[in-house]
């Protein structure tokens, strides 16, 4: 450049003058109403330094100490390279998108009150100081752009997208009658759907205070599968695992990875895999978690019991097992016995004979208890490796390699299966029964390292007051074809609407995008718009989701900083709690702020569900008069409606052992400790709980049947009033004799002479035979003990040389959540899109390559995805994330541009329905710049809508995997994203499916609609269970 | 130009270049870039310019005095202390926290400057002298010791635009020294054959001492080290400068490529020499403070061309 050209610049400078080149103004208002990114205030950094940290166990950290929570400097990190100070208050509140529940530290500003960041909180003793992406993620949620800030009502036809803006009193007082008018006229007209609870109990005793049968959730496209088989041996539905201790992990899913626990689990899988233990995963797919593991089993979907069963027979014909915990704690007794009373066969006539014999067994021996050994033996030595290896398509190596490390483990074996098998096949709830077989043979039940019961490391304190069961049976939750339920049959609802068997006065979806993650989507479509039978549809949702749209009343609620919550969660062998907080809200209490209500401190007016249940359900009964009322009245303050301070206050001062004393010993309330800690420990290492010795009273009740009226008296919810029902005759068990009662309840058992607590199953033993399943009608022994049940995707079900596939549909993302993923965009720039994998071979025979379109037909329609071609995934198999393919109908409205597609719904009167994708994924413009920024445009294909539905006969579970009936390449005019789907087909497969029941009405031995000590949500009292008669 | 007129265009100038060096051109700044004539062809795409800029400001080329000036090539330390105390001093108030940014350095002397000529336009003599005094100091002592690193490593960018508003800072600076230059303090010479007769010194030594402008007079950006490992068709991993350095370093030496290695360093060295002499050239005037970034780039070369022999040396023997 020349003199003149600095010249000419100079000049240029003179002419425009200051005016030209002013600074910046600063940015627009800020998140306090809701509109714009946040601001924060520069400090005195003179006070900054960042403390290290030095953990009992050696670690450092660089956690701030709780006793700088209230008032905390630090640099601000996104002004790197420059030095800036902000001054904040920590606020711990809890995690909302998985069920983990772990621990977030909210830094608020002192002066905005705007959040800058969540961290982990350092004492939530489940995560530790850690989270996953999704924690941080939250921030992008509570600053999203997209996100409903206030109560909005439907103005024209549903789903039309037309919304008018309403007060908080408008939505309290219309919803409110008309769940008055349903609950007058009938106990089961009110229906709360949730997806994700994200806390323990506040909601269902809501439900429960309406007296109405209205608890409906997601967990049977979820987890009852598994939940079945897990209470089936031992009353408790869930495995906690305790991995850092472990000697063998055994994980059925992608578990370290993406499994339901991840973070808690993950952390803990590493502790243990450092400390030596070794990881067996069973998935076709090469996950993160297969990746990491010391043998990776690519089992054929379905395979997975006859793997396991291999495993446990090379235990049992080694006598390499357990032999006195199994005597101890196994009803090998009640199994002798169902033997010679032609309950469960053997093809060992002569052991019969002996096991005949030696009944009644009046005092086990280890000589007596060698009859079960045999029976073990007998049972299952058709279960080699070989079997296992040509039905799991997989070396007879590695089969045998897993077994000899689960042979050594020492009683250390923590295993765990979530989704994965147990919900994607016919019978998976057997998968959970076949792996736990492998923690009884080896003992490792309850032990350091081995497997907890959830109950044993989750503890959900009492409320100050509980409502009676409600007298009701909403037979649209659970019909007369799925006694063995174990969670209601939420997805088939619009089936089921679709048969009239039922209308729904008021219908809640709370976190929940029925439309979009159910199977079947279009089936759902048609019932959301019939305003006949759902009559009126409340979405309580942060963000706008597809169900949504098709809302009465779209209700704000908040995310993870934004609302109170209490949970607990079996992350490791002990018990905690831990509060979720509107963080704004306590800090601005903290500053001397007057708050009533959390909509008056979050983003616009979104509120939190706690407040907005007290409210509605005072409104509903504002007299009293339907006995509603009393239940929202504050302990304190006699007759007035309670506060949210009162709720949990008496909580934390009366239902959780420690707190008030570890409060009193800082000078605080308890409710001030647990906000300003965010959790609490209750329990640290639970092992064996069951081992717990008693006082032996021996009050046993006089009746023909030990088990049935075990199974009577024993109920979640511990009705103070108990209704006999007729009991069927049946020869008194030899081992009943050893069931303690106390007041007429079972309370433990005998064992070897000292009175223990044991299992909440009706021998107070882990049932390896079920007389349960015997006696409601399903008594074959693949049902009765583990054993595997052939899966619908079975490889002798799938041709692969006609063409068909099996469509694994159902995988996670570790990255993600199932809906409100779209609201948090570095998660979605980190995942966004949902290819279908395809190995090589298949590649090859199908023509196609990477990023070629395919079409894969279902049972019920199609759809067309994106290939990825990979050697990740087992050689006949397809998957697909089931995450992705958001959409939304309109432009600039519903779910954000740059994580849905625009998408056009159209069908005809004949049941056929399509989706097609009118515009990718683009940039947007919002007040955050990052929306213009989007770079991607695939955002998945909803593949969802193309699944039939899969009820499992006895768990109720919709069994995820696919027959993909043609896959092939995508022919000219066939686009990416393009769904088809005929609803009348869906209805067929619905009725094939259902034509696997065995009805209550047909089977139940005592007139009743299910056996009573299974597990629900919220327990009706027992005449409830009733089965109507002829005239219903 | 008058002295009125000419403070307040330096005012509006600096002010502008601040302005660049913050926000780049955004949808603010685009009608003002836009009637400079800096900008060549369509109206620039914003996404891109913010791209464009977060690459090359927040990712490569760190314009912080303490990163130029500091032992660890860092940003913060006793550099951006004295930065801080010397506004301070002088009066000035911060326009961004950090006070060794060059923006603040630039937004100082808009205030300055700005203040100058409002002292002119009021005929306060007294008080526009002052604050072309304390122009001077602020030049001299904030800006001068360092800028000429930062201003040659923004002429080797990609980026047209930003070599342009390199290349105008250059101008605009040098030119207002020229009202007076005050020699430097002494800075240390860090000597590179001590380094090379340090038995402890290794790649990380090796990598240090190359990627600090305090020692070696030249600043590698993340992309710099890109482009080398590129050409020379080696890995570098991911990381930070000096991870991804040491990874090409070694590298290099497991396909005993050292040499080729030295060989482009040099090469690219040489354009650092030519950009040093050719300012000295044009503006002898600083010579005095240009000349300490020629010493520490001749160490640079030295370490370089001894390394040589020795790399081919062991490369035989084994």
């Amino acid at each position: 450049m020349s003199k003149s050209s600095l010249f000419n610049f100079l000049n240029t400078m003179l002419h425009l003058g200051s005016a030209g080149v002013t600074a910046s103004e600063p940015p627009a208002p800020t998140n306090a109403a809701g509109r714009g990114l946040p601001e924060f205030a520069a400090a005195n950094p003179d006070d900054v330094k960042m403390l290290a940290v030095e953990h009992p166990d050696g670690r450092m950290s660089q956690y701030p100490p709780v006793e700088y929570w209230d008032d905390w400097t630090e640099w601000d990190g996104k002004k790197w390279p420059q030095k800036v100070a902000r001054r904040y208050m920590l606020v711990p509140t809890v995690c909302f998108n998985c069920e983990s529940a772990c621990g977030l530290l909210a830094y608020v500003d002192k002066e905005t009150l705007e959040i800058k960041k969540f961290e982990g909180n350092p004492v939530h003793p489940g995560s530790r100081g850690r989270n996953c992406a999704k924690g941080p993620a939250t921030h992008n949620q509570v600053y999203d752009p997209e996100r409903i800030l206030f109560p909005l009502k439907r103005v024209g036809k549903r789903g039309e997208g037309k919304w008018k803006r309403i007060t908080w009193e408008e939505a309290l007082s219309e919803i409110s009658e008309k769940m008055r008018e349903s609950r007058q006229k009938r106990r089961d007209g009110i229906m709360y759907h949730v997806g994700r609870p994200g806390e323990d109990g506040y909601t269902n005793r809501c439900i429960s205070a309406w007296g109405v049968d209205g608890h409906n959730s997601h967990t049977n496209i979820c987890s009852s599968g598994a939940r079945l088989g897990y209470y089936l041996w031992g009353a408790f539905d869930r495995p906690s695992p305790d991995h850092a201790h472990a000697r063998v992990i055994m994980l059925i899913s992608s578990h370290l990875e993406t499994g339901h626990y991840f973070n808690p689990h993950a952390q803990r899988i590493i502790e243990g895999k450092m400390d030596g233990a070794k990881i067996i995963t069973f998935d076709p797919r090469l996950s993160n978690t297969a990746s990491m593991s010391d043998v990776w089993l690519p089992t054929w979907p379905g395979s997975e019991s006859a793997v396991l069963l291999s495993i446990a027979n090379y235990l049992i014909q080694n006598d390499l097992y357990d032999k006195d915990f199994v005597r101890k704690w196994v009803n090998w007794e009640e199994t002798l016995e169902a033997i010679v009373n032609n309950q469960l066969s053997i093809d060992n006539d002569q052991l019969k004979t002996e096991i005949a014999a030696a009944l009644p067994i009046q005092s086990p021996t280890p000589a007596t208890y060698s009859l079960f050994d045999r029976v073990l033996k007998s049972l299952y030595s058709e279960f080699t490796f070989e079997m296992a290896a040509a039905e799991a398509q997989i070396p007879l190596e590695r089969i045998r390699e897993a077994a000899e490390y689960v042979a050594n483990c020492e009683g250390r074996l923590a295993s765990h299966t979530w989704r994965s098998a147990s919900i994607g096949n016919l019978g998976g709830w057997q998968v959970a029964r076949c792996l736990y077989f492998l923690n009884v043979l080896t003992g490792s039940v309850g032990t350091k390292g081995g497997t907890n019961a959830n109950s044993w490391s989750k503890f959900v304190p009492k409320p100050f007051k509980t409502p009676e069961p409600f007298n009701a049976w909403n037979e649209l939750h659970l019909p007369d074809e799925w006694p063995f339920a174990h969670y209601e049959m939420s997805f088939l609802l619009p089936h089921f609407l679709e048969e009239d068997r039922g209308e729904i006065d008021v219908y809640f979806t709370r976190v929940y995008n029925p439309m979009w993650i159910n199977p079947d989507g279009f089936m759902w479509l048609k019932a959301l718009l019939d305003e006949e039978k759902m009559k009126c549809h409340v979405a309580l949702t942060p963000t706008w989701n597809e169900s949504a749209w098709f809302a009465d009343y779209v209700l704000p609620m908040g995310h993870a900083g934004e609302r109170h919550d209490l949970m607990s969660q079996e992350t490791h062998s002990g018990q905690w709690i831990a509060f979720r907080q509107p963080v704004r809200r306590v800090a601005m209490e903290k500053l001397g702020h007057q708050i009533t209500h959390t909509f008056e401190a979050n983003p616009g007016e979104v509120w939190e569900e706690n407040e907005w249940w007290i409210e509605l359900s005072a409104r509903m009964d504002p007299d009293g008069s339907l006995g509603i009322r009393q239940w929202f009245e504050s302990p304190y303050r006699p007759g007035e409606i309670i506060t949210i301070d009162e709720y949990y206050g008496w909580i934390f001062e009366n239902s959780v052992p420690g707190l008030p004393e570890a409060a009193a010993a800082e000078g605080l309330t308890p409710l001030a400790y647990m906000r300003k800690y965010g959790a609490f420990e209750v329990k640290r290492n639970n092992y064996k709980p069951y081992e717990k010795e008693i006082e032996r009273t021996d009050h046993r009740p006089q009746t023909t049947d030990i088990r049935l009226e075990t199974s009577d008296q024993r109920s979640e919810s511990e009705s103070s009033t108990h209704h006999p029902s007729p009991i069927t005759q049946h020869p008194p068990p030899t081992t009943s004799h050893r069931v303690i009662f106390q007041d007429g309840k079972p309370v433990g058992l005998d064992v070897d002479g000292v009175a223990r607590t044991g299992f909440g199953t009706p021998s107070r033993k882990l049932e390896f035979f079920s007389p349960t399943l015997h006696e409601w009608g399903w008594p074959e022994k693949e049902y009765t003990i583990p054993w595997p049940l052939k899966s619908h995707v079975h490889q002798d079900h799938i041709d692969r040389n006609r063409g068909e596939m099996l469509l694994l549909p159902n995988f996670r993302l570790p990255t993600l959540i199932h809906t409100r993923s779209a609201n948090a965009k570095w998660l979605y720039e980190i995942s966004h899109k949902n290819p279908v994998w395809m190995h090589p071979s298949d590649a090859q025979r199908l023509g196609v390559q990477t990023g070629d379109l395919i079409r894969v037909e279902t049972e019920i329609g199609y759809f067309i995805d994106r290939v990825w071609v990979t050697e990740g995934i087992k050689p006949g198999v397809i998957a697909m994330s089931h995450h992705l393919g958001r959409w939304r109908l309109q432009d600039n409205a519903g779910i954000g541009s740059g994580m849905s597609s625009l998408v056009a719904l159209g069908g005809n009167d004949q049941g056929h329905h399509t989706l097609n994708i009118i515009e990718n994924a683009r940039p947007w413009q919002t007040f955050d710049p990052d929306t213009s920024r989007v770079w991607w445009k695939d955002v998945g294909v909803h593949q969802n809508l193309t699944h039939a539905v899969h009820p499992d006969p006895l768990s109720g579970a919709h069994c995820w995997l696919q027959k993909a009936v043609n896959v092939r390449k995508a022919e000219a005019g066939e686009n990416h994203g393009d769904v088809w789907v005929d609803t009348n087909r869906s209805m067929e497969v619905y009725r094939q499916w259902v034509d696997l029941t065995r009805p209550a009405s047909q089977i139940s031995p005592n007139g009743e609609r299910r056996p009573y000590w299974l597990k629900r949500p919220l327990k009706p009292v027992r005449e409830a269970y009733q089965l109507p008669d002829e005239e219903g | 130009m008058t002295p009125h007129s000419l403070a307040l265009s330096r005012a509006s100038g600096y002010q502008f270049l601040r302005m660049m060096i913050v926000q780049g051109i955004t949808a603010e700044t685009w009608p003002v870039v836009a009637q400079t004539g800096f900008w060549v062809g369509d109206p620039p795409d914003l996404d891109e310019a913010a791209a464009a800029h977060y690459n090359l400001f927040g990712m490569n080329l760190f314009p912080h005095a303490a990163v130029f000036l500091e032992e660890g090539g860092m940003v913060g330390g006793d550099a951006a202390d004295a930065a801080v105390r010397l506004l301070e001093r002088l009066g000035v108030p911060r326009t961004e926290p950090g006070g060794d940014h060059l923006a603040v350095f630039l937004g100082g002397l808009a205030f300055l400057c700005g203040a100058e000529a409002d002292a002119r336009e009021d005929g306060l003599e007294k008080v526009a002298h002052q604050m072309r005094h304390h122009q001077r100091i602020l030049l001299n002592q904030g800006v001068a010791p360092w800028i000429w690193p930062f201003l040659a490593a923004l002429s080797l960018q990609r980026d047209a635009f930003y070599r342009q508003i390199g290349r105008l800072t250059f101008d605009l600076i040098a030119d207002h020294l020229g009202d007076g230059i005050d020699l430097p303090e002494r800075m240390p010479l860090s000597l590179a054959a001590e380094l090379l007769n340090d038995q402890a010194t290794g790649l990380r030594e090796i990598a240090g001492f190359l990627l600090t402008p305090s020692h070696s007079g030249w600043f590698l950006t993340r992309e710099m080290i890109e482009g080398l490992a590129r050409t020379i068709e080696l890995p570098r991993g991911f990381g930070s400068r000096e991870q991804t350095l040491i990874n090409l370093l070694r590298a290099a030496a497991q396909y005993d490529l050292v040499p080729a290695v030295l060989d482009h360093l040099v090469e690219h060295l040489q354009k650092w020499a030519d950009c040093y002499a050719g300012w000295i050239r044009e503006m002898p005037i600083l010579a005095p403070v240009i000349e300490i970034w020629e010493r520490r780039l001749a160490q640079t070369h030295f370490l370089l061309r001894t390394m040589r022999p020795l790399v081919e040396e062991v490369s035989r023997s084994s």
